[in-house]
């Protein structure tokens, strides 16, 4: 994308003034969205994102600049600019950099890059599974189906010598499909993506894809108001996960513990969760949605043990909070695009499996809520408060799953939660999302075995 | 390329090709952010970006494609990929260009005091803010972080039929964040200003805000989970607002994904309930002679004392209704300008005393997964304050709050008189919404 020269000459600008960190990070990003609406092609939005962000940092000081008006003379004065900003008053020590390419495993492998697939095959795969999602429920009214995949080119070129370059391929099908039975209408979403071309769909049970999201849009006509209260919760594996997402994942990224307003800020080595929890995230599984081969900051991604058996093992760290934190970076630095700075974010982030079979976890449970898929949340890390919504729940009596209901919400703290969890299935999954966070918005799996929380409060309409 | 120059070249290239329609629309921001924490700058920042979309006509149908990229190559591709986008819509709905031939009103939107901001050293500004916050009370534990930005936005739009409008405009803010702490109980608030008037180039009064509304929440207690009487501030009835515009978007009533079809001249609220559109709003952060199609703005009550007047409509979906453009057009989205429901007559607190017993919500949390607008169910997190005796009482810990939005509306109690927008576009005073589930 950019000149190997022109970069070394830009880092050079930049520590000339004394900086002790100097960063080039370079995107050519193409994207795509087919909207499918009723069985036809309503929008098509495409696009390239183009730009080059210069980085520097003085210490404890960080300085930022953007631009996509690329040329030699724009982005030495941006690297000027940034430069400056430190203000720092020692400039004799300034050391010349060598830029060495980063050697970099491809983990996820690509056969069929989406650029090379035409877009009537795209619009084929949503089509079909527009019809199945019609043909599988005569109550089903509407589909809304879209196809999205991007092409994510980054340069990374940093002061410690480093050259990294890395392509991300993405590609996802999201859908929702509307039902109704008399007056009441209801609707579900269903998705899937991954970290890879378009084989993705080779093997993609495109039936069972409709099936799932017609099923889920169905059941809710059915469904009563959801009762309030404080009571035992089993969540269910997969897209379940986002309960680890919001109320631990967050506050355990380094954007708040750096500044020591993490309500898990100073607790390594303390038992945060009950012993049956452990907890990981692990950018390197191949072709996972929330992987990559390395982060937006150059540094090669890993796997992190979070949580073992309820102790905090370790955070996300991003370079600049690592400096606050003395601590390493790991490989977690992210952006949504060069228009962010990167900061310490989530990739595949789960509870690892446990002993407990689902059965075992169901026939225990004399009385609550059973939430087999769930929706979005959110968290305030610095008060540890979190919520987050159940998309298809059901009363559990006496072991069995009794009744639908909808419209859950469950609310709690980060600090107590966590000890409640009582019970860990062996069934876990991996589910695909998006997370917003200062640093934009990014592709994260959330994941965890069925758990079972001894008391949380559900709010609903009754 | 210089990104100006490449819109010439794209629109000659357009034209040459003998292209049915076509429109080019450019935009470009400029930015500066700082943020200081624990009285050092910690984080600095100074953008520029451009981007233009190209849409392209054929067949009735208007395919697009959006560059931040603008070489020589880039005027071809951005034609060919349009192109191929336009031809492969096969919706039945015909799309639009606007011609430009209406008549725009003079609008005076939202600026901050410039010359001013030009003057205020911005650095010292937020390193005050931070040590007047940790001067104002011995509970404020930390201050997370304090911020300024400054943002230039610039936006033309042409097209083969004519049109050729555009605007500039800027904004600025400050914020502060910070959390209190008493035992084990802590607490965050922000606070923003947008320095529309001296008072907001005062840190003391900026960091006192934040910390007197962070103070509030430390005599807190667990709400009894029920049945209560509930109002919301202004502030927090605008996430409902938000979702106000999505149910009379003309969009998602033609995609039936809005109960409120065929519902033009009924009551879908109570009486007391009027929701405004106005894009001439002086110093309005919303206001705007135009929408993103380059339709003129109008002013519009969408609900006028519970009645539904009209949807929101863009070309496309004006069309498909038989209608004219009501000005709200977005390309393939429906866009609001201050959007806000009409204050009443009476003070917030004069309802508090009618209400006696309930709560007062201040802010709603999980908004983007709590909320289906088809079936209208919604459960957010949120928290407020006890009303007591018909006066504020202590704060209440988290809680959830669960209703449907369509029963909400019409069951609206009474709307209070201190509309507040809250540094957006979108507005609310204070609304009793009459019971609601809320459970902890």
């Amino acid at each position: 994308m950019l000149d190997k020269n022109l970069v070394k000459d830009i880092l050079d600008e930049a520590l000339s003034f004394g900086v002790d960190f100097a960063e080039v990070f370079a995107e050519n990003s193409e994207g795509l969205t087919i909207r499918l609406v009723d069985g036809k092609v309503k929008e098509i939005d495409e696009g390239r994102i183009y730009g080059v962000g210069i980085r520097v940092f003085k210490d404890l000081f960080q300085a930022y600049a953007y631009t996509n008006i690329i040329n030699r003379d724009s982005l030495l004065e941006a690297a000027r600019k940034v430069a400056q900003a430190a203000d720092c008053r020692d400039t004799s020590f300034v050391k010349a950099i060598d830029l060495v390419d980063l050697e970099i495993e491809n983990k996820h492998k690509i056969i069929r890059a989406p650029e090379t697939v035409k877009k009537v095959e795209k619009i084929g795969l949503i089509r079909r599974i527009s019809e199945s999602t019609y043909a599988s429920n005569k109550l089903i009214f509407s589909a809304d189906i879209k196809y999205l995949d991007k092409q994510r080119q980054i340069l990374v070129a940093n002061s410690e010598g480093v050259w990294a370059e890395d392509t991300q391929y993405r590609t996802r099908v999201f859908g929702a499909a509307m039902a109704q039975s008399g007056a009441r209408v209801e609707s579900a979403t269903h998705s899937i993506g991954a970290l890879s071309g378009f084989e993705l769909y080779d093997d993609f049970d495109e039936k069972a894809f409709a099936e799932e999201m017609a099923r889920k849009a169905v059941i809710k006509l059915s469904a009563e108001d959801c009762p309030s209260g404080k009571m035992p919760v089993i969540i269910n594996n997969s897209f379940g996960g986002v309960i680890f997402h919001e109320a631990c994942g967050h506050a355990l990224e380094a954007t708040a513990v750096a500044k020591g307003v993490s309500v898990f800020s100073n607790k390594l080595g303390q038992k945060i969760a009950s012993d049956v929890v452990s907890a990981v995230d692990d950018a390197t599984i191949p072709n996972a949605w929330g992987s990559t081969n390395i982060d937006d900051e150059g540094v090669k991604t890993q796997r992190k043990q979070l949580i073992k058996n309820g102790i905090l093992k370790s955070y996300m760290i991003d370079k600049f909070n690592s400096r606050r934190m003395n601590m390493a970076a790991n490989g977690t630095g992210k952006r949504q695009s060069y228009k962010f700075i990167p900061t310490s974010r989530m990739s595949n982030t789960f509870i690892e499996a446990g002993n407990s079979s689902f059965d075992d976890i169901l026939l225990s449970t004399e009385k609550g809520l059973f939430a087999k898929t769930m929706s979005g949340g959110s968290v305030n890390p610095a008060t540890g408060d979190f919520n987050f919504s159940v998309d298809e729940g059901y009363i559990i009596e006496k072991g069995k799953i009794k009744q639908p209901v909808k419209g859950a919400k469950l609310i709690g703290n980060c600090a107590e939660i966590l000890q409640k969890i009582d019970m860990v299935g062996n069934n876990l999954e991996l589910a695909c999302g998006m997370c917003g966070s200062s640093s934009g918005s990014i592709p994260v799996t959330v994941g965890q075995p069925t758990i079972r929380v001894s008391e949380i409060t559900v709010g609903g309409q009754k | 390329m210089q990104a100006k120059q490449f819109v010439e070249q794209l629109y000659d290239a357009c034209s040459s090709v003998g292209l049915e329609e076509f429109q080019i629309s450019y935009f470009c921001n400029r930015s500066e952010n700082l943020e200081v924490f624990e009285q050092k700058v910690s984080k600095q920042s100074n953008n520029e970006n451009q981007y233009i979309v190209l849409k392209i006509k054929y067949n009735g149908k208007i395919g697009e494609y959006t560059s931040q990229r603008f070489d020589e190559e880039d005027v071809s591709f951005m034609i060919e990929k349009s192109l191929e986008n336009a031809k492969l819509i096969d919706a039945e709905q015909d799309d639009f260009f606007y011609d430009g031939s209406g008549s725009y009103q003079e609008v005076v939107p939202y600026v901050p005091l410039v010359n001013k901001l030009k003057n205020m050293d911005k650095i010292c500004f937020l390193k005050e803010v931070e040590e007047r916050a940790y001067q104002a009370d011995k509970r404020v534990n930390k201050v997370i972080g304090s911020a300024y930005g400054y943002s230039e936005h610039k936006f033309i739009m042409r097209n083969s039929l004519g049109l050729n409008i555009s605007d500039e405009r800027t904004a600025a803010y400050a914020y502060v964040y910070l959390s209190v702490k008493e035992g084990n109980i802590i607490k965050t608030e922000a606070q923003e200003t947008a320095f529309q008037k001296d008072d907001d180039f005062n840190p003391e009064i900026l960091a006192k805000k934040a910390v007197d509304k962070a103070l509030k929440k430390l005599n807190v207690f667990d709400i009894q989970s029920g049945s209560h009487q509930v109002m919301f501030k202004g502030s927090a009835f605008i996430d409902i607002v938000k979702m106000l515009a999505g149910l009379v978007s003309a969009k998602n009533i033609q995609e039936e994904k809005s109960k409120w079809q065929k519902m033009i001249g009924k009551s879908v609220a109570s009486d007391c309930v009027s929701l405004i559109d106005n894009p001439f709003l002086e110093g309005g952060f919303g206001t705007l002679s135009h929408d993103y199609e380059g339709y003129p703005s109008s002013y519009k009550e969408v609900i006028k004392n519970g009645t539904l007047q009209t949807y929101l409509y863009g070309l496309k979906t004006a069309y498909n209704d038989g209608v004219s453009s009501t000005g709200n057009g977005d390309g393939n989205d429906i866009m609001v300008f201050n959007f806000y429901l009409k204050p009443g007559e009476q003070k917030k607190e004069d309802l508090f005393s009618k209400m006696i017993n309930g709560v007062y919500i201040d802010e709603l949390n999980g908004i983007h997964a709590g909320y289906d607008m088809v079936s209208g169910d919604f459960s957010f997190g949120a928290s407020g304050f006890a009303v007591k005796d018909g006066c504020i009482s202590h704060y209440l810990n988290q809680f959830t709050i669960s209703g449907n939005i369509y029963d909400l509306m019409k069951n609206i109690v009474a709307v209070a008189n201190d509309l507040d927008f809250d540094y957006g576009k979108i507005g609310s005073p204070s609304v009793w919404v009459g019971k609601l589930n809320l459970s902890r």
